[in-house]
């Protein structure tokens, strides 16, 4: 792990020394070590506080998006772990983001620790989270310290992860990992929420979304949400979504969300991760892309040649009468 | 002061919501803690420090109806024109057609609004004394401070709220409450203050309110030993509270940098959505729309953020804040540069929400130690305006 | 003075007219299910009633959004009916639109609406006995399911 952070570093060094890029963004640690933010690279001697462990969950690519680089124009060096580079390479495919202005540092990923599941086993403040292994120990802020196995923290989507190297990269951190054989993808605990009954996900369904707060974190932490300072959900006219925030409302919102990044959302869990109040939004974008693959066989960003599905057709799709 | 014996929690709840709605901190069944109306029952979560939001909700409305409107008819005809779609009889006698003509011509659609301000009694138990503080400095916003404009729907539930907060006992790392005047005992707002102590909880009160939440009967006078004991609880909160920034000439510094490119820097991280101002307990800002379907409708008051690309959106299609760094300087300027001028105290009660629920944990500690601070001269140049 | 509301509610546009056990909203291309429908009816072909059309110039028009709009705001079902494959006035609207309609489809149970009260068909402007038997279909299904009461959507 340390030899990617270590290659990480060495590659935005050198991007900034040759003056490829005008900054360089990866990871770097918030004001304690339990917690990752997004690193702000400007000049080479200030690399080292570039850090790589499997905290590093931010999709850097939202910072790709239109409006997001600052200033406008700037030529940004990026790191991407593989469900990051799906989102990129969706990007890429509409052009919204111009090749030949970022530089691309590829990171192999193991899965990312879902902090939020560390958190929840203390009451006290989580302040230390190290990594020895496959051991994560934490410690809160009284002292106390609970072990756990990483295997058992990982984010959903990382355990049925099935590409865990980036596809699109200029210089990779590390050698790829070994990827599974069987690139069928799974999609995890929204099967056990499929078996319910409309009532019960309807119940479910608005129980999670009656606490939305309508902060848009969601939309701006999602790399293909691109239209995110421009959002028909802020739009009075035409007024799909109200301005009343109740529950319905706040899953018409959401939908506005889902049904626009449909076909680029590589259900990379930028939006749930962003959620203040925990909304499992995963149980609509897993749901959605389990779908597309179910109708097209079709994968989100995993080809710069493909298209977006919505902006293309075939006239022999099989579904629908004929 | 007052003790409440654990067991006697519920009871005391119980006892609260005889005359009004109780709302506490309410773990979900996902691990996340939110203020919720409490039923007999409701477990009362007050091990994990902070709820995932503030109070603020429960008195300053994340959706307000102001008063809902549709057309009514008025005049003579009022009825007839309304009543049906049937075909109508024409009169053969000339003297009734000229009367139902005269009738049609004073009958005209006039807007009738209703106004709204629903105000229940509640009492809000747990909140922690920066929440309170956050509704103190509110108040100077909407409670006519220096000749501003009292507002009816903020003050209305105001009024009708009791605030029972609790000692942090264990503050968090993020905490920076006595940075900006408070306490993890404070106790400005607060209608009472309870604290916990081995066995229960020691119960004190500060106000009219607060001597009606003493009105239970389960409570017993604390000995002193109970009393102590909550002292020390409340010393040892305060130990361990960071100073996180020098207050002193931040207001002038602000002031000062306001165009320094540092806030470039300090906001490339963030993502411009408006998760610290939502879960803020002082964040105040709001918005104001009709909804209206088929002629019929509500005006209603939502919350607004400065993060919001479209808060400073103008008709003309012009945005003074377009660039996220732009808006992101608003919030910390307003907070320690524009409030204060205007209201004499500052708009932050160092809760640390911000900190800890935004998506890239921007701190505002941090922000405020940089910019609240005198800025060395401008070296590099950071991107302008597009 | 007798004052009554007026408002085009009262007009039954929107609320549930006396009878009628549920609300379907239909929403139809011009070219193809709009004369259609209009064939239906100069055909006096008795259908249920229940069902309000919406016209749109092409289902390519159609934003999935809009019916889960219908749904939000209290629609009991939602059809939408366009040219067949390759009949599409504007060439290729409809191939767009099938693709976002079947995600549509396949998403609608998994937020809590029964598989009935959504339904995406074809029907031509000269498929008048095919539009009285998708409407009575449609309708008559959603009618056996009763007014919904989601809180979700």
């Amino acid at each position: 792990m340390s030899d990617r952070q270590a290659k990480i570093r060495e590659l935005a060094r050198a991007a900034l020394a040759e003056d490829r890029v005008d900054y360089f963004i990866g990871w770097k640690q918030a004001y304690n070590p339990s917690e990752m933010i997004p690193a702000f690279v400007r000049s080479a001697d200030e690399v080292d506080q570039l850090v790589w462990n499997p905290l590093a969950h931010h999709n850097l690519t939202a910072f790709l998006k239109r409006k997001m680089p600052d200033p406008p124009n700037a030529r940004i060096g990026i790191c991407v772990k593989g469900c990051d580079s799906r989102t990129l390479v969706a990007l890429l495919q509409e052009e919204l983001v111009d090749k030949e202005r970022i530089y691309v540092v590829g990171v192999p990923c193991d899965g990312i620790v879902n902090r939020r599941r560390i958190e929840k086993e203390f009451a006290d403040e989580v302040v230390d989270i190290s990594f020895a292994g496959d051991t994560v120990t934490a410690v809160t802020r009284s002292g106390e310290s609970k072990e756990f196995a990483k295997g058992d923290l990982l984010f959903d989507h990382c355990r049925t992860c099935r590409y865990p190297n980036p596809f699109y990269a200029d210089d990779m951190a590390a050698d790829p990992i070994v990827e599974p054989d069987d690139r069928t993808p799974m999609w995890g605990p929204i099967e056990e929420f499929e078996a319910l009954s409309p009532a019960e996900k309807d119940a479910k369904i608005a129980e999670a979304f009656e606490t939305c707060i309508r902060c848009f974190a969601c939309i701006h932490a999602c790399p293909v949400c691109w239209c995110w300072d421009q959002c028909v959900n802020r739009c009075r006219q035409p007024a799909l979504v109200g301005q009343r925030v109740d529950t319905k409302e706040n899953l018409m919102f959401q939908m506005v969300h889902m049904f626009h990044v449909a076909g680029r959302c590589p259900s990379c869990g930028a939006c749930d991760r962003a959620c203040p109040v925990e909304i499992p939004l995963y149980l609509l974008h897993r749901k959605m892309n389990k779908e597309l693959y179910d109708m097209l066989g079709f994968e989100p960003g995993v080809s710069l040649e493909e298209k977006p599905i919505f902006q293309t057709f075939d006239v022999n799709d099989p579904f629908g009468e004929h | 002061m007052k003790f409440l014996a654990q067991d006697q929690l519920q009871a005391f709840l119980g006892h609260l919501a005889g005359g009004s709605r109780v709302v506490v901190p309410v773990k979900g069944e996902d691990g996340v803690v939110l203020f919720r109306p409490w039923s007999p029952g409701t477990e009362v979560e007050l091990d994990v420090l902070l709820a995932k939001q503030s109070a603020k909700d429960y008195v300053f409305r994340q959706s307000e109806t102001y008063l809902r409107y549709g057309y009514a008819m008025a005049g003579e005809a009022a009825a007839q024109v309304d009543d049906s779609h049937e075909a109508t009889v024409v009169s053969d006698d000339p003297a009734t057609r000229k009367a139902a003509q005269d009738a049609a011509v004073t009958a005209h659609a006039t807007l009738v609004a209703e106004p709204v301000n629903d105000a229940p009694d509640q009492v809000i138990f747990g909140l922690r004394p920066c929440d309170v503080r956050g509704f103190v400095q509110m108040d100077n916003v909407f409670g006519g401070y220096g000749g501003f404009y009292f507002d009816p729907y903020y003050n209305a539930k105001r009024e009708a709220t009791t605030l029972v907060a609790v000692t942090c006992r264990d503050p968090r790392s993020t905490c920076f409450c006595t940075t900006v005047g408070g306490s993890p005992d404070g106790t400005e707002g607060a209608d009472a203050l309870v604290t916990q102590v081995e066995g229960g909880f020691t119960v004190e009160s500060f106000s009219e309110k607060g001597e009606k939440v003493l009105g239970f009967t389960g409570l017993v006078d604390a000995s002193t030993d109970q009393t102590l004991k909550a002292e020390t609880v409340k010393e040892q909160a305060v130990d361990r509270v960071d100073v996180a920034f020098e207050l002193e000439g931040v207001q002038e510094n602000l002031r000062a940098n306001i165009d320094d490119p540092g806030w470039h820097d300090l906001a490339m991280r963030c993502i411009s959505c408006g998760t610290c101002t939502y879960v803020c307990p002082n964040c105040y800002c709001f918005n104001i729309t009709d909804e209206m379907v088929e002629g019929q409708g509500e005006r209603l008051r939502t919350w607004d953020n400065c993060f919001n690309p479209t808060y400073t959106l103008e008709t003309s299609g012009h945005n003074p804040r377009d660039m996220k760094s732009n808006r992101f300087r608003n919030r910390f300027s307003h907070k320690f540069w524009y409030y204060p001028e205007k209201y004499d105290s500052l708009l932050c009660s160092g809760c640390g929400r911000c900190i800890t629920h935004c998506p890239t944990r921007i701190d505002i500690r941090e922000v405020l130690s940089v910019m609240g601070a005198p800025r060395p001269e401008a070296t590099t140049a950071t991107g302008e305006e597009a | 003075m007798a004052q009554a509301t007026h408002t085009k509610q009262a007009a039954g546009t929107t609320t549930t007219d006396a009878g009628d056990s549920v609300k379907v909203v239909g929403i139809v291309c011009n070219w193809c299910s709009y004369a259609g429908a209009d064939g239906a009816g100069t055909a006096r072909m008795k259908q249920e009633y229940e069902l309000r059309l919406l016209r749109v110039p092409c289902t390519g028009r159609i934003d999935p959004l809009f019916a889960l709009k219908a749904f939000e705001k209290g629609a009991d079902g939602v059809l939408i009916s366009g040219c067949h494959p390759g009949d599409c006035h504007y060439s290729e609207g409809n191939y767009y639109a099938r693709r976002k309609f079947e995600l549509l489809d396949r998403m609608l149970p998994h937020l809590g609406i029964e598989p009935d009260r959504f339904k995406y068909t074809w029907v031509s402007a000269s498929e008048a006995a095919r539009w009285q038997k998708v409407v009575n279909e449609f309708v008559g299904k959603v009618k056996a399911l009763g007014p919904r009461e989601g809180r979700a959507l």
